[in-house]
């Protein structure tokens, strides 16, 4: 009752007009940014944080959230059509999702995702609203030996979510660490694998590797195959999902929801395995597992629920605990002390306004986005009609403009273009890029944490074995790692190439 | 306009050399800022560093009439952006805003694309002081924590290796109190904290990230670097009060390459102090837990001398390097 109460006194906030009208501008500027590649939210908020000054702090976050969860929705336009995934969340959604787009049903696939982050966002944000507190307690569970057991299990998902070899599956995953080693060591401070380039210091940007890997590349082979191959131009499909489509994706969805939604509450950026979690998920729960990566409309269902869910769920850290769970959230964090509110414990209980407000906010946001997204599909279908030919100059121009807002840094578009030439030739003798970036992704934090926890323990493996949360996920991911060698073991050599 | 703006850049300039110093004739530059002013910031978009740059770039903004733009070029634990605006034009319109971090580099790195004597200090306006927390589950204060240590190895955990953090602290376990510690580094400040909330480290070190935990009761503040205790906290004892005098300070610096117009560099310095003392920005940064100074451009140039001095002989007690 009380959480009803709560909700109503967040929407009576919500729904006033200035809050209306700045939370439509935020969603409708995030879905832009979304969809423009490269071009993150990151950019966007710390761009327009000074023009938020003048405003009430509670309008001025409920339109900084508008941009965020706005920018998952168009994110994942930008993959479904053109194959440029801006983040690694949205790696996962142009696997099966350009793969519908190339054969005519780009509608579909973009209506599912935003039908599928929509139900996600309502109810991550009836989650929020009724477990924000406890949940936040759980998080803290997770120290540096749960959080490298669920990197671990994370890689055995990436061996999963190969759609060939296992083996190809591993060193695509081998490689991505490798690369995500790059930079300061986390202990010394030493650099690594840089070769002196100043450029390499920092490390590589994982959008590098999703504009260079996926976008870029696809565009050389486009090229490649002329534009004949293009489907884009032929036709493009009922535009909205039916009701079989929907019926298809509705457990994928609230499955989807679900990994995201407790994936998104670990403080140390859980969020980013949810949508790999949901895919292998759903690939592993389906009749024919081989539909996947051949545009298997669940592959873009769940995994888009479980992105959105988690980005909603990603708030509970930073509105409950004041620890900002990923690099958009920090420049909330940044939003709000501009705007003199120290984020931490207290807000929920000194500034119900602002939390019930934002709260409210988002699934006030969510809807609008869904009206937003759903009408504009046949206008993105249409964008596939631009020929090819100039198609692909402004993908380019996009990446690089992108690229380089993210560190105003010439060499990054360099790397992106190297990454490209390299996605090339991946693909050209069967190797997988979305293995890699998720290797990528996990192996820093999975190395950082695995020196953290060990130096915690004095260097006691023990440690993972003794902490029951992080022995039950290493034991999952020796299941799974199990279910994915098994058959090749059965079947000897022949079958080991092809699962 | 130009002329208009300048007159009142003058006016108000020097109102507040007359009302903040005594004595400092401050000469302003009719003609500045001709372009639009752009501020280096040697860290991330949304920490503190880049939060207070877009604060003092949009009141210049308001106060000068000229675009003031924020760039971030994160690299190099803050020397990336060090380097450009070391070698930019002196003109006034390139500024760098960076934190402890440009003192402290001077003895952690062995190597640096720029010498601090190509770089003017402008401002240091703000400071946090260097705190220690733990979890409410341990002893709550630092002499009682210290026994219940009893010199057996406890861990903390910092924003990672040659933050002012890191080092602050372990100067202090290593020189002052005697205690072994091993420092367990973490990516950023927040993660170091919610390693303590969940009780994973024996300790956690930071400046002001760490004041809403303490001021909620999910972590007990045990001691803050400072002279006088932090308003945000006021519980927590200074390191003097707890036996042990030590102050050790993060701030943010604006910083104008070398050979900038020292008028140049004193009207930035007396808008900046302006700024930060305007009621609202005021009381907004007090109520983040930090502390306001009000230091002219001579005495910001001394400051920042004493502590490349003090941050280098806690880099050299510690004994770690940068290649």
């Amino acid at each position: 009752m009380e959480l009803l109460q709560n909700l109503g006194h967040g929407l009576g906030i919500a729904l006033s007009p200035t809050n209306i009208l700045l939370c439509f501008a935020g969603c409708m500027l995030g879905t832009l940014i979304g969809v423009l590649p490269g071009i993150g939210p990151i950019a966007t908020i710390a761009i327009l944080l000074p023009l938020t000054f003048g405003l009430d702090p509670t309008a001025a976050l409920i339109m900084l959230a508008g941009i965020y969860y706005g920018a998952q929705y168009g994110g994942s336009t930008a993959s479904i059509l053109l194959n440029i995934p801006g983040e690694s969340s949205a790696v996962v959604t142009a696997i099966d999702g350009h793969e519908m787009a190339r054969q005519g049903r780009a509608g579909i696939a973009l209506g599912i995702s935003a039908i599928g982050s929509f139900v996600a966002g309502t109810i991550a944000t009836l989650v929020i609203a009724a477990l924000a507190a406890p949940l936040a307690g759980i998080a803290l569970i997770f120290g540096p030996a749960e959080y490298f057991a669920l990197m671990l299990m994370g890689l055995a998902f990436a061996i999963l979510l190969a759609r060939g070899s296992v083996l190809k599956a591993v060193l695509m995953i081998l490689v991505g660490v490798l690369l995500s080693t790059v930079g300061p060591d986390l202990t010394t401070g030493q650099l690594r694998l840089t070769f002196g380039a100043t450029w390499l210091a920092d490390g590589i940007e994982v959008a590098l590797l999703g504009m260079g890997l996926f976008g870029i590349a696809e565009v050389f082979r486009s090229l490649e195959h002329g534009e004949a191959r293009q489907v884009r131009e032929t036709q493009v499909g009922r535009l909205l999902p039916g009701r079989a489509e929907l019926r298809a994706s509705a457990k994928p969805i609230l499955r989807g929801t679900l990994l995201g939604s407790i994936l998104g509450i670990l403080p140390g950026n859980g969020a980013v395995l949810a949508p790999y979690a949901s895919y292998t998920l759903e690939k592993r729960l389906a009749d024919n597992p081989r539909r996947f990566g051949h545009g298997a409309i669940e592959g873009v269902a769940g995994p888009e629920s479980a992105n959105n869910a988690g980005a909603q769920t990603s708030f509970i850290p930073l509105l409950t605990l004041g620890i900002p769970p990923n690099a958009v959230m920090a420049l909330m964090v940044g939003a709000m002390t501009i705007h003199g509110i120290v984020p931490g414990p207290q807000i929920m209980t000194k500034m119900p306004d602002l939390f019930w407000g934002l709260i409210a906010s988002m699934w006030v946001g969510n809807l609008m986005l869904l009206v937003i997204n759903l009408p504009a599909v046949g206008l993105w279908v249409k964008l596939l009609k631009v020929p090819y030919r100039l198609m692909f100059v402004g993908i380019v121009i996009f990446c690089c403009i992108g690229v380089y807002s993210i560190n105003n840094e010439p060499a990054d578009i360099l790397i992106m273009g190297a990454l490209a030439v390299f996605g090339y030739g991946l693909t050209k003798f069967g190797f997988e890029p979305a293995p890699l970036t998720l290797g990528f992704v996990l192996g820093r934090m999975m190395e950082e944490n695995l020196r953290q926890a060990l130096m915690i323990s004095r260097g006691n493996p023990m440690t993972f074995v003794e902490r029951p949360i992080a022995a039950g996920l290493i034991l999952i991911a020796c299941a799974m790692l199990t279910v994915a060698i098994l058959p090749v073991i059965r079947k000897g050599r022949d079958e080991v190439f092809s699962e | 306009m130009r002329i208009l703006n300048g007159v009142i850049a003058r006016i108000v300039g020097a109102g507040i050399a007359l009302s903040a110093y005594d004595g400092v004739a401050s000469a302003q530059v009719p003609t500045y800022p001709s372009d639009r002013i752009n501020m280096t910031v040697a860290f991330a978009a949304g920490g503190f560093v880049d939060t207070f740059a877009r604060i003092i770039g949009q009141k210049l903004n308001e106060k000068w009439g000229k675009a003031v733009t924020v760039e971030n070029k994160a690299g190099a634990g803050g020397n990336t952006a060090a380097t450009i605006v070391a070698n930019a034009k002196p003109d006034g319109l390139t500024l760098l805003v960076t934190s402890t971090a440009i003192a402290i580099n001077e003895t952690l790195y062995k190597k640096r694309d720029y010498t601090l004597d190509q770089l003017v200090p402008v401002a240091i306006a703000v400071s946090s002081p260097e705190t220690i927390a733990t979890h409410p589950s341990k002893p709550s204060n630092l002499k009682d924590y210290l026994s219940w240590a009893k010199k057996d190895e406890i861990t903390f955990a910092s924003a990672g290796v040659g933050s002012g953090s890191h080092l602050a602290t372990e100067y202090f376990m290593k020189r002052l109190a005697k205690q072994p510690a091993s420092h367990i580094p973490f990516r950023g400040g927040a993660l170091a904290v919610q390693a303590a909330l969940g009780n994973q480290v024996d300790l956690v070190a930071s400046s002001f990230g760490i004041i809403p935990q303490i001021a909620d009761g999910k972590l007990k503040g045990l001691a803050v670097a400072s002279e006088a205790r932090v308003a945000a906290m006021p519980d927590v004892p200074t390191y003097t009060e707890a036996g042990f005098p030590f102050v050790a300070e993060s701030w943010v610096a604006v910083i104008a390459p070398a050979k900038t117009p020292p008028a140049i560099v004193e009207q930035l310095n007396a808008a900046i102090n302006e700024i930060v003392n305007e009621p609202q920005t005021r009381e907004k940064l007090l109520g983040m837990g930090y502390q306001l100074h009000s230091r002219s451009a001579a005495q910001v140039a001394t400051y920042l001398n004493d502590e490349v001095a003090k941050w280098g002989e806690m880099v050299r007690t510690v004994g770690v390097t940068v290649e």
